[in-house]
């Protein structure tokens, strides 16, 4: 039994690093080891959640381990891998890139510039081994200067599992249940979401190929970003396309089944991912993706997905106009994807790959 | 179903590149030429081309001029001016400042009603205190307003007024052409303005409802060209319908055909159905029949094998008996025929060892109960084949069975050798008698006998004389009679090793292949085996195959018993 501290700058609901997390703490203390999280942030209700600072006390032995998620600028995080006189991992889920947040919320593009930098800081702490959510991520780590041997993919941990077998809300499916059709995008009102492009695709197809459409944004605003959602709201009303776009903000976890139940496609235009959990939920709930080439995202979905390396709205809405019209191509796209997130993305094939290379790390003697 | 859908044959690049031809298609045939800013553009200009319509205005019409500043004037300067405007004029040329309301309503009411003249405003501003002060120069003035003041002297003023009016008429006359000249001017000005103002008005309206026309030509351009969609639409659509009322007519069709084949070969079926269940039954009769005539056939050639072996038996049987006589003729005509007929049974010396017998049969046998309740498995035997006289049982002991046949109402005799035994049997009023068995079996007549029953008697025999007891038994037995012999059995090796040689008098045991050879040799049919008196009690748990060995080799049927049939006669 092993000593186990996972330590992140922040904890939330439907949060992809946060879902990373917990998930990590259920299989290790599986594995009979005790786990503990610290994090700077909390929001979740019934956590026990201890502050970063009381990670060093925790860790005594030289056998203890400490596993830093790292997400945005963290002081702390970084601090605590210095000093921590254990074995050591980092799980890199990437960091926006600063210039996203510019003219829109400086705190965080300060966050985000300290987590770019912070990068280098985090391999100077020499840790035993990096996991990085995707291959995208891994060329960040080796670029910072992470030994490729030291260096492996794993996807995270998700809520896929629990959205394929738990309840959906079935007020909401009724209340949406008609001839329109529904595409959907999932992710929080953040600007590196590259919401402007979705929106003119919808609205091309919807001018051109079917004015029954209706487009789901699915995902927490936030107040910092207001000026942001200021500009979205604008472009809708220019677009005269306000009574057929929904902006549900943060939903639970049946009403997020619904939305995937209802969904003709999931829509992805973000610019810029880490990894791109959405992907593996809409694989996992058999919706097809259509997408711009962006990041990690050609990675997430390969030959699952309809993907364009060009931001052409025509390209999105043909794309929704073919699979809503060619049902056997659709069909076998889609359990392609289903096939994709049974073998690579279900939390039990994460497990193994996960554990496949933790578990020598926390069993060797240091 | 999952496991049915064949994806590997989705071939993802050729299937884009078709979507991104048919998008760019969409896009040349689209009203916007696919550039979504300016579709959007578009939209908005024209809305706001009608929400909010530009018309550039005229200059507007001045009557009077602009006042020039200068520092010196002519009087004419300021007479152009008319009313309210050369009121504040006048004060601005000679106060150099605007007018105070009452200097305004003052001028402007004795202006309107006659009482002043545009000179008589000028001169009380020029020459009062103020416009002393200033003193502006206004060429013109001065000479004029001398003269107005003398025209305020009462009689001699009017008449000079009337002198200079006289005297000035002339060039009131000149002054009045002018003024209505300047008016004429004024009018012309206004006529032009206005004719001006409704050119413009009128080339605004034109280049408005041009640009109007341009704004709904382009509606009208998205509109048909929308339309045109709409009937291209309605045209697939129709299309489609029609080809799906074709498919639906093919479809019926198929049906309809698909339902006459189904009713042909729901028929032809049925008929084959009934056809076939002919066949089965003719079949199965056939069958049954065949079946019934084998049976027959095989129970007459079982009867003929039965009725050959019969007879073999019986051959052998009459041989065995042929011999024995035989042999007798020759023992009779090698030794002096002194021995009597009725030779006692056995010599003394041979009951020396009765007693000893005696006292081991409850030990080797058991008690009389336990053997009373043994035998009774051979009276269903004698029962069943009609039995009820004419048994003997050989080598009685000490009368058990022959308890069990009396109490069944069997009649039966017992002949022993052991005189004690004898003796009890006699005691318990039991026909017995103390005989030789060879001996007493040559005193009976042949097939004087119903059954032979000789049980733990055969081991004690050499096998000449268990020869002769089994031919004599043959003789004596009517065709038919039964003969029941039991021996221990040395398939249990407790037996066959150990206990068979607990009774000293016991020669060899008998395995039942032996027994039932001897006794086919000697002409009986052998019916049935009994193998009795497992020593079930001592028996180990069987666990496999070894342990289930040593239960039948040690703890198996101690004794077994071979019931034999003489053959029926012919």
């Amino acid at each position: 039994m092993t000593r186990i501290a996972i330590l992140t700058p922040t904890l939330t609901s439907a949060d992809a690093v946060s879902n990373d997390v917990l998930t990590m703490r259920r299989v290790l203390s599986e594995r009979g080891h005790e786990v503990r999280i610290f994090a700077e942030n909390s929001s979740l209700a019934g956590e026990q959640i201890e502050a970063p600072a009381a990670a060093l006390s925790y860790l005594r032995a030289s056998d203890d381990m400490l596993i830093y998620h790292h997400s945005i600028g963290c002081t702390s995080g970084v601090e605590t891998m210095r000093a921590a006189k254990c074995r050591k991992i980092v799980k890199y889920h990437n960091v926006t890139p600063p210039e996203f947040f510019e003219g829109i919320s400086e705190q965080h593009q300060h966050l985000c510039e300290a987590g770019r930098s912070q990068l280098k800081e985090i391999v100077a702490a020499r840790p035993d081994l990096y996991l990085a959510a995707s291959a995208f991520n891994a060329a960040d780590l080796i670029a910072a200067g992470s030994e490729d041997h030291q260096t492996f993919v794993i996807p995270p941990f998700n809520q896929a599992d629990e959205l394929r077998a738990g309840e959906a809300d079935l007020e909401l499916l009724d209340s949406y249940r008609d001839d329109s059709v529904n595409l959907l995008m999932v992710g929080g009102v953040r600007p590196n979401k590259g919401h402007a492009d979705l929106i003119e695709a919808f609205a091309t197809y919807y001018y051109h190929f079917n004015s029954q459409a209706r487009l789901f944004i699915v995902g927490a605003g936030n107040n910092a970003f207001e000026s942001y959602a200021a500009a979205l709201r604008r472009l809708i009303d220019e677009w005269l396309i306000d009574s057929r776009i929904v902006f549900t903000g943060e939903v639970s976890n049946q009403s997020l089944k619904s939305y995937y139940l209802l969904a003709d496609a999931l829509l992805m235009t973000s610019e810029h991912e880490g990894f791109c959990v959405p992907l593996v939920e809409a694989m996992a709930m058999k919706v097809p993706i259509v997408a711009y080439a962006s990041t990690a995202i050609p990675e997430t979905a390969q030959d699952a997905a309809l993907i364009w390396d060009e931001r052409d709205p025509f390209l999105m809405a043909q794309s929704i106009d073919f699979l809503q019209t060619n049902e056997a191509e659709k069909m076998a796209l889609v359990y392609r994807g289903s096939r994709r997130y049974e073998e690579n993305f279900s939390n039990r094939a994460i497990e193994k790959r996960f554990l496949d290379v933790v578990h020598p790390q926390i069993t060797q003697t240091p | 179903m999952d496991a049915q859908i064949e994806t590997d044959g989705l071939d993802l690049a050729q299937l884009m590149s078709q979507i991104r031809k048919d998008a760019e298609n969409r896009k040349r045939n689209s009203f916007s030429n696919g550039d979504p800013a300016r579709y959007r553009q578009l939209i908005l200009q024209n809305f706001n081309a009608f929400l909010a319509p530009q018309i550039s205005s005229l200059p507007p019409l001045q009557l009077q001029p602009e006042l020039e500043n200068r520092d010196r004037y002519h009087i004419n300067d300021l007479l152009g001016f008319h009313d309210e405007v050369f009121v504040r004029n006048a004060y601005k040329v000679i106060l150099k400042r605007e007018p105070d309301d009452s200097g305004m309503a003052h001028f402007l009411k004795n202006l309107r009603n006659g009482r002043y003249s545009k000179l008589d405003v000028l001169s009380a501003l020029r020459f009062s205190s103020e416009g002393a002060n200033v003193n502006i120069q206004i060429e013109g003035l001065s000479r004029r307003s001398v003269l107005r003041r003398m025209y305020r002297v009462p009689v001699a003023g009017y008449l000079l007024r009337l002198a200079v009016a006289i005297g000035r008429l002339p060039v009131l006359i000149t002054n009045f052409r002018r003024v209505e000249s300047h008016s004429m001017a004024q009018l012309d000005r206004v006529a032009t303005h206005i004719n001006e103002a409704v050119a413009h008005l009128s080339h605004e309206m034109r280049e408005q409802s041009k640009a109007n026309r341009t704004h709904l030509e382009a509606l009208r351009t998205h509109f048909e060209s929308l339309q045109q969609q709409l009937n291209d639409l309605k045209a697939t659509l129709q299309l489609q319908i029609n080809s799906l009322i074709r498919e639906q007519e093919k479809f019926a069709q198929i049906q309809n055909v698909i339902r006459q084949n189904l009713s042909t070969t729901q028929s032809e079926l049925s008929l084959r159905i009934d056809l076939t269940t002919h066949h089965a039954r003719e079949q199965e009769e056939l069958q049954e029949r065949s079946v019934a005539e084998l049976q027959a056939l095989k129970a007459q050639v079982e009867k003929q094998i039965d009725d050959l072996i019969e007879r073999l038996q019986r051959s052998r049987m009459d041989l065995a008996q042929q011999e024995t006589r035989l042999s007798r003729l020759l023992d009779g005509a090698d030794s002096t025929p002194s021995a009597p007929a009725q030779q006692p049974a056995h010599p003394e010396q041979d009951h020396l060892l009765d007693s000893l017998y005696f006292s081991l049969e409850d030990v080797l046998r058991g008690t009389p109960e336990q053997i009373k309740e043994e035998v009774k498995v051979y009276l269903p035997v004698l029962e069943n084949a009609g039995m009820t006289a004419g048994i003997l049982d050989v080598g009685c002991g000490r009368g058990e069975w022959l308890q069990v046949l009396r109490e069944a109402g069997l009649q039966a005799r017992g002949i022993d050798t052991n005189r004690i035994l004898v003796q009890q049997c006699k005691e318990l009023s039991l026909d017995v008698e103390e005989r030789d068995a060879l001996e007493f079996l040559g005193s009976l007549a042949d097939g004087s006998l119903n059954a032979v029953t000789a049980f733990h008697f055969a081991e004690h025999l050499p096998l000449e004389t268990l020869v002769k007891f089994l031919d004599e038994a043959g003789r004596t037995l009517k065709p038919g009679g039964l003969i029941i012999l039991e021996t221990p059995n040395p398939e249990n090796l407790l037996v066959g090793s150990c206990n068979f040689y607990l009774d000293p008098t016991h020669k060899n045991p008998i395995p039942i292949p032996t027994m039932k050879l001897l006794l086919e040799a000697r002409g009986f049919r052998c019916e049935e085996v009994l193998k009795l008196h497992a020593v079930e009690s001592a028996k180990i748990e069987v666990k496999d195959q070894l342990t289930s060995h040593l239960n039948h080799f040690l703890y198996g049927p101690m004794n077994y018993a071979v019931i034999a049939r003489k053959p029926e006669s012919e």
